[in-house]
């Protein structure tokens, strides 16, 4: 973790919004393996800014979220800022549409993202599933990441009162899922065309 | 009319004993009136969608039992939902107050590992209950990633399934989320038994897996608790007429047979009523609001609490006090003024005018050419559930030259009103201009 990453995580830990709660709606169970081999990028940062706003033919709401970038796990590019989209969000004009699932997010909170590029830039993976929020647990005396993908939530694991689980743990998963680049064992639902005849001809599934 | 939307802590608090459910309402708060019963739905052909890996047509009957579901297979939900007909392929994002069905996701608006997605429009009316608003539901979309691999019952159950998600399954939970069904365990904590896994509503479905197309107890809580059991009520008598107005209220029977408290309030200040089928009488004109409140318990639904608001219902009038006054509009044409009270929308709901030459016309405020001089006795007549009732007044048009050109065409009225009856004299001498009257004769 780069110094400014440490920095920000203890010194505005106690400004911490809980994660939102919502989840995926319908969504593929990931598994951390999953989430890191399908994300292009994952990224540790601080949320600045939120726009909500229709789409130029005045279809759709999108909310553009712009993250800090604090620590880069994969597929970095040096940027010091990212712009990432959700569908969904309250418009100016106080229209709102209202997506079950898309993660949401509060300005100032510090999240670890895992993202794919879309046709509209960077996306989340998963939608809730790629969306982890991070704070310090007192408890646990180190940054613990709360939400994330499937596998993370499983009962009977609790280690904290949220299902937290150490940041540090995460990260080293994710480090050591992108240097074997092993893929996934099972289909991935919903992956973009090169991605999916990869993962298939992988798993040798009839195309 | 209508309805109730719980959360879990609002739903404890008054029910007191329900069990440890894990569903949850969408957020903000929203459900369908049911005056909007049927939602229909439409969808476009599988055929121009070549993403939903199932025979043609297959498609759409799966559409249509998962959407059974939310009715068939829970009891006390009266939500209904008809196949409207297809749509084309495209606008698949797009507000139209439509609910609609679309089997790609032309626009990547999804992205890897989800299914599918449900995204509710709603208006700024509110539903009203139990102290509550909640918003109203106008329509929702269902988008399914076309990237993924669905796979029929057959797929799926039939032995062989490898990778096949249940489309049955998914299309289930969406439409549980138009019907305002959130996720459940969405907080894990609230999700101690899993087997609550196993609900349709349960946030996330893997490939192969089985038992999520039919609604679980969870499910069934859910949407019983949003819409189970409800309440209406209808007026036995007149809902409008003249005061003193007496209007009796009841349940229909097919909605009465659980309830055990009633609680009215006739929305003109006067004593509420905890009877089951009471009369009001409204002492004073105005239009009210009825508002009913029930209790009770159901063998199917447990404990029920509802309201039923019915905006404006009664509409007590008073006998109409017609009453006008007249204006030349030169050349003997006469405006005549309407200045009857309408202090209550809807107690006139007719102004019949006799103009006293043989013309009789109905509006508002009409204008009438008499070319003539002479007087002229003109009668308003003003009805509406109050009664009806009229005046009379007197007026006298005189044409005369006009001094500037000596062109008799270009006259104007000159009135010279006179005025008996109720003992007043209505009159104005309108000296080049014209006319006017009158004389109440009631």
């Amino acid at each position: 973790m780069t110094s400014r990453m440490s920095t920000l995580l203890l010194v505005t830990l106690a400004a911490l919004i809980a994660d939102s709660p919502a989840r995926a709606t319908s969504s593929h169970p990931f598994t951390l393996g999953e989430l890191t081999w399908t994300a292009d990028r994952v990224i540790a940062g601080t949320v600045l800014d939120q726009q909500a706003s229709f789409t130029p033919d005045g279809s759709l709401i999108v909310t553009h979220v712009q993250l800090q970038v604090d620590e880069e796990l994969k597929g970095a590019t040096g940027e010091s800022t990212v712009w990432l989209w959700v569908l969904g969000g309250t418009a100016p004009d106080g229209t709102t549409l209202q997506v079950e699932g898309t993660p949401r997010f509060t300005t100032g909170e510090q999240v670890l993202l895992f993202l794919e590029h879309s046709p509209h830039g960077l996306a989340v993976v998963g939608w809730t599933q790629g969306r982890f929020g991070l704070r310090f647990s007192d408890a646990r005396g180190e940054i613990t990441a709360t939400g994330g993908p499937h596998e993370l939530r499983q009962w009977g694991t609790q280690a904290d009162h949220d299902h937290a689980v150490g940041y540090a743990e995460i990260r080293q998963a994710v480090f050591d899922q992108v240097a074997s680049g092993a893929m996934p064992e099972r289909d991935v639902p919903g992956l973009p065309p090169h991605k999916r005849a990869a993962l298939r001809a992988h798993l040798e599934v009839p195309r | 009319m209508r309805h109730l939307l719980l959360t879990t802590t609002l739903a404890t608090l008054i029910l007191g004993t329900l069990p440890a459910h894990a569903w949850r309402t969408i957020d903000p708060a929203r459900i369908w009136a049911m005056e909007d019963m049927p939602v229909l739905w439409y969808a476009p052909s599988p055929e121009t969608a070549d993403v939903v890996s199932m025979p043609e047509g297959e498609a759409l009957e799966l559409l249509d039992d998962a959407m059974r579901h939310w009715w068939e297979d829970v009891p006390c939900s009266p939500v209904r939902a008809e196949y409207g007909g297809e749509i084309p392929n495209e606008g698949q994002y797009v507000q139209d107050n439509r609910t609609s069905i679309y089997f790609e996701d032309p626009e990547s608006r999804l992205g890897s590992g989800i299914l599918g997605a449900c995204l509710t429009w709603w208006s700024n009316d509110t539903l009203h209950y139990n102290g509550m608003d909640f918003f109203q539901v106008t329509d929702f979309d269902i988008i399914f990633n076309d990237g993924v691999n669905y796979g029929t019952p057959d797929d799926i159950y039939g032995g062989g399934c490898t990778a096949q998600t249940s489309f049955e399954g998914v299309a289930t939970h969406e439409i549980g989320h138009g019907f305002g069904l959130g996720h459940s365990c969405e907080d894990e904590e609230a999700c101690p038994d899993p087997t609550l896994r196993n609900a349709v509503m349960y946030w996330a479905i893997g490939s192969c897996e089985t038992g999520r197309e039919t609604p679980n107890e969870d499910d069934i809580a859910g949407m019983n608790a949003l819409y189970g059991v409800y309440t209406d009520f209808e007026a036995t008598a007149d809902t409008s007429g003249g005061v003193p107005l007496e209007v009796s209220f009841d349940v229909p029977e097919e909605l009465s047979g659980d309830i055990e408290t009633y609680y009215w309030n006739f929305g003109d200040g006067g004593d509420p009523s905890t009877d089951a089928s009471p009369t009001h009488t409204y002492a004073d004109e105005g239009q009210y609001t009825v508002t009913l409140t029930v209790t009770g318990t159901n063998d199917e639904c447990g404990e029920f609490e509802d309201s039923a608001r019915k905006v404006g219902y009664v509409l007590a009038c008073g006998l109409p006090q017609p009453e006008f006054d007249v204006t030349s509009l030169g050349d003997g044409v006469v405006q005549f003024n309407n200045n009857t009270p309408t202090a209550t929308f809807g107690c006139i709901h007719e102004y019949t005018w006799d103009l006293g030459d043989g013309t009789e016309v109905s509006g508002y405020e009409p204008q009438h050419d008499y070319g003539l001089d002479g007087s002229w006795t003109v009668t308003l007549t003003a009805t509406g559930p109050g009664g009806s009732d009229a005046v009379k007044h007197e007026i006298e048009v005189r044409l005369r030259a006009d001094p500037r050109d000596d062109e008799p065409s270009l006259c104007a009225v000159t009135a010279e009103p006179t005025r008996a009856g109720a003992g007043s004299v209505l009159f104005a001498t309108i000296a080049l201009l014209g006319l006017a009257f009158l004389r109440r004769q009631r």
